[in-house]
């Protein structure tokens, strides 16, 4: 006879695509970041602005 | 000039992550229940196509970029290493994850330490360990160089764990696709199978890609700044 | 000591230079003796604690005792690891070993070879040590369970040295060394386990036989990679 284990089974769908998920939220997090170092490196015009604000 | 790129933005990633959907609605929806399992076998659509790649895609693929870059001292192979190891880990977390589930309801237990089993969780502890290691470096010529050695050390070390473990006691159920014989599985299942695998497939080198532009985006960075002050 | 270390006249082969650079980290080790001692007498105080969390009613003395010997045995190992490269880090010694006019392996299998004398050093009291106080009727198996021993000590030593290269160059040393040594202690530890549980409890010889062969082979593949993959971990 068939067991009903239809549980396990969405937990581990659920779990795995949480997982995946929150991987790529992690990489587009650290590629905006990157980005925004990038800009600030290369926005600032010659001025000399020692505070850096 | 830096290029910059978002993974939000990205069309193979956008593409991946439709095709794992719609494995998704084909396992649940449209897939015929195993008899003796239950609907707990359908994890295997989820679990043992990660952990293939995982195993045989994203930890090989860091042993032979380590080797490579320790004789060509190319940095491009140094950053696909360290992209296969962290992604490598997002698979490998993925299996250690869904395998319990399937366990507990198939075996009775979540947890044996069976060959399988124990060598994932090693390959596990070894990337953690891999990019503990890149952390706690801060030249890069010496991040890639120490790195690399580690990544080519794991790679006998798997077996051997395995082997060890395997001499102790086993239980894991023997691969059912790649049998030398035909699949013993209803062909509707192989579909759903060998569709899964594709589209993790396509989802680990989608995020490869992302993770590899990163790494490039950071050290040009550091080269930018360098050169900067 | 100065004319012990003089230069030869020809730079020596890589064996013998080996020799040179185990010699002087054991003089070294042998005028302070105290991360010896040290790592000895927590080797002792690992097997006494491990007698407390042991229900000797359910378990018995045989079934513990190989686990209690080869994990205290990894732990102490680790400890005389640490300073294997440690010792090279104050005033850049290291730079003295990288200038000397002998081959990098050659440092490698000195430093190795130090390391061997140290842990073996610590499994001569220790296994004595395990067998007195689990009450274990150890006989003609003593033999048979110092070549396991031996086996065990040069895979662990061979891993072990080069991952302390490694990690006294990187920030948390001392943490590092057991994330990065300690899954691959795995094998050593289980194949020398099984193969002394199955000494210990007086089953034939044969039957530790495969778990030999595993170390056995261990051995050979770790200490040739390694060997190779040590001259990586220096600077250039």
């Amino acid at each position: 006879m068939t067991p009903d284990n239809a549980g396990y089974m969405e937990a581990a769908y659920a779990l795995a695509a949480l997982i995946y998920a929150g991987y790529v939220a992690v990489l587009v997090a650290r590629a905006r970041r990157l980005r925004e170092r990038l800009a600030r490196l290369e926005t600032p015009p010659r001025t000399t602005r020692p505070d850096g604000a | 000039m830096i290029r910059s790129v978002s993974p939000a933005r990205d069309p193979l990633l956008g593409v991946a992550v439709l095709a794992i959907a719609a494995v998704y609605v084909r396992a649940l929806a449209f897939t015929p229940i195993e008899a003796r399992q239950g609907a707990a076998q359908k994890i295997m659509y989820v679990h043992a196509t990660s952990a293939f790649i995982a195993l045989y895609v994203a930890f090989v693929l860091l042993a032979v970029c380590s080797l490579l870059y320790l004789w060509l001292k190319d940095e491009k192979l140094d950053r696909v290493a360290e992209s296969a190891a962290e992604v490598g880990l997002v698979f490998t977390t993925v299996v250690l994850v869904t395998g319990p589930l399937w366990g507990k309801t198939i075996w009775g237990a979540w947890w044996t330490w069976d060959a399988r089993l124990t060598a994932t969780l090693f390959l596990w502890f070894l990337i953690v360990a891999y990019l503990l290691l890149r952390g706690a470096v801060e030249e890069r010529g010496r991040r890639a160089r120490y790195s690399a050695v580690l990544g080519i050390l794991a790679a006998p070390l798997v077996p051997f764990i395995h082997l060890s473990v395997y001499l102790f006691r086993t239980l894991h159920p023997m691969p059912i696709l790649l049998k030398p014989s035909a699949p013993s599985m209803p062909s509707e299942m192989v579909v759903t199978f060998v569709a899964s695998f594709l589209a993790f497939a396509l989802l680990f080198i989608a995020l490869l890609r992302a993770r590899y532009r990163i790494a490039t985006l950071r050290d040009a960075l550091a080269d930018h700044e360098e050169a900067h002050g | 000591m100065a004319e012990r270390f003089a230069p030869p006249s020809s730079p020596p082969g890589t064996l013998a230079a080996a020799w040179i650079v185990a010699r002087k980290d054991l003089a070294i080790e042998f005028r302070t003796r105290t991360a010896f001692l040290a790592a000895l007498v927590f080797a002792l105080l690992g097997v006494t604690i491990f007698f407390f969390a042991w229900d000797s009613t359910a378990v018995a003395a045989a079934d513990l005792a190989p686990g209690v010997l080869w994990v205290i045995f990894t732990f102490a190992g680790l400890l005389g690891l640490q300073r294997s490269f440690g010792s090279e880090l104050g005033d850049r010694a290291v730079d003295g070993l990288l200038g000397a006019p002998i081959a990098r392996e050659a440092i490698y299998l000195g430093k190795a070879l130090a390391n061997l004398v140290f842990v073996s050093g610590i499994l001569v009291v220790t296994i004595p040590a395990v067998v007195l106080f689990y009450n274990l009727p150890l006989g003609r198996e003593i033999a048979a369970l110092a070549g396991i021993a031996g086996l065990a000590a040069i895979g662990l030593v061979a891993v072990g040295t080069l991952f302390s290269a490694m990690a006294v160059n990187t920030r948390m040393a001392e943490l590092l060394l057991p994330m990065l040594s300690l899954p691959f202690f795995v094998p050593i530890v289980m194949a020398a386990a099984q193969s002394s549980a199955r000494l210990m409890a007086g089953r034939p010889a044969a039957e530790a036989w495969p778990w030999l062969r595993i170390l056995l082979a261990y051995d050979v593949v770790f200490v040739t990679a390694c060997t190779l993959a040590f001259p990586y971990t220096l600077d250039e």
